[in-house]
């Protein structure tokens, strides 16, 4: 039933272009419960404010920029980078996109998205 | 971690076999196949101290354990999975779950009594002061 809700949606990308970060799809695990859809995205280290979910015709996109502050030393290792996360899904009629919140704690971004209230069948008694 | 791709797999089922081959060719191949069991790091240097910064995403601050033996640190952790309710299903996996380990030697001027951890966002930053003797000393020569 819900085998689009994870379609990556498109690869094009603005979020990276004024510094020329590269650009990663962050990991996702997505999981559905009986009343929402929920997805934890990796994506650490960054600050709320270059962090952004959103959705738009059906599309929920989910972003965040990675940058480093000023750095004062040298690296004797690094293998880490800044880095512009993004990820798109379409997702499936039945969720309810003003049932959305997001919250980031230890570098996951969870977001969840309700789904649509069934309408209930309409019991006529009979006299 | 393999045991992902061939979860309940009984091998006369050729299909499913071949299934969960073809994921993991395509995981690689898109760079999701990133679960690895030991965190990415970053070590810089300072004139007075080293700055180790190890990406632990998901992991709680009690999970975390930060040791310090012979000019090499241990940072162990566990990142667990949340439990699900009953009626919930898993759609789309590809976070590492379970215990991870990393050792990172040190410099010799490192001092390991010297050493302060914060957890934020994802990061364990650690700051290893450097032995007294081995901080950069600023000389200043008047210039004539």
């Amino acid at each position: 039933m819900y085998s689009n809700v994870y379609t990556d949606f498109r690869n094009s990308s603005k979020v990276g272009e004024e510094k020329n970060l590269e650009v990663r799809k962050p990991a996702v695990d997505i999981i559905e419960t009986q009343s929402a859809i929920v997805v934890l995205a990796e994506m650490p280290d960054i600050n709320k404010q270059n962090l952004s979910v959103n959705v738009k015709d059906g599309i929920l996109s989910i972003k965040g920029k990675r940058e480093n502050g000023k750095i004062y030393g040298r690296y004797l290792m690094r293998e880490t980078s800044e880095v512009a996360y993004e990820r798109h899904f379409e997702l499936e009629e039945d969720l309810d996109t003003e049932k959305i919140s997001a919250e980031y704690e230890h570098g996951i971004l969870k977001v969840t998205i309700g789904k649509k209230e069934k309408v209930k069948p309409k019991v006529i008694s009979i006299n | 971690m393999l045991e992902d791709y061939f979860q309940g797999l009984n091998f006369n089922d050729f299909y499913k076999l071949r299934d969960g081959v073809n994921r993991l060719v395509s995981d690689i191949m898109s760079g999701q196949y990133a679960k690895m069991n030991y965190p990415l790091v970053e070590l810089l240097e300072e004139d007075d101290r080293y700055i180790l910064n190890v990406e632990v995403s998901g992991a709680k601050k009690e999970d975390l354990k930060v040791t310090y033996h012979e000019n090499e640190i241990n940072i162990k952790g566990k990142r667990q999975k949340a439990e699900l309710s009953q009626n919930a299903k898993s759609l789309r996996n590809e976070l590492f779950y379970g215990d991870f380990s990393r050792d990172i030697k040190m410099p010799a001027e490192a001092d390991g009594d010297n050493i302060n951890a914060e957890y934020k966002d994802g990061i364990l930053h650690l700051e290893i002061l450097k032995k007294e003797e081995a901080k950069t000393q600023q000389i200043n020569i008047d210039v004539k």
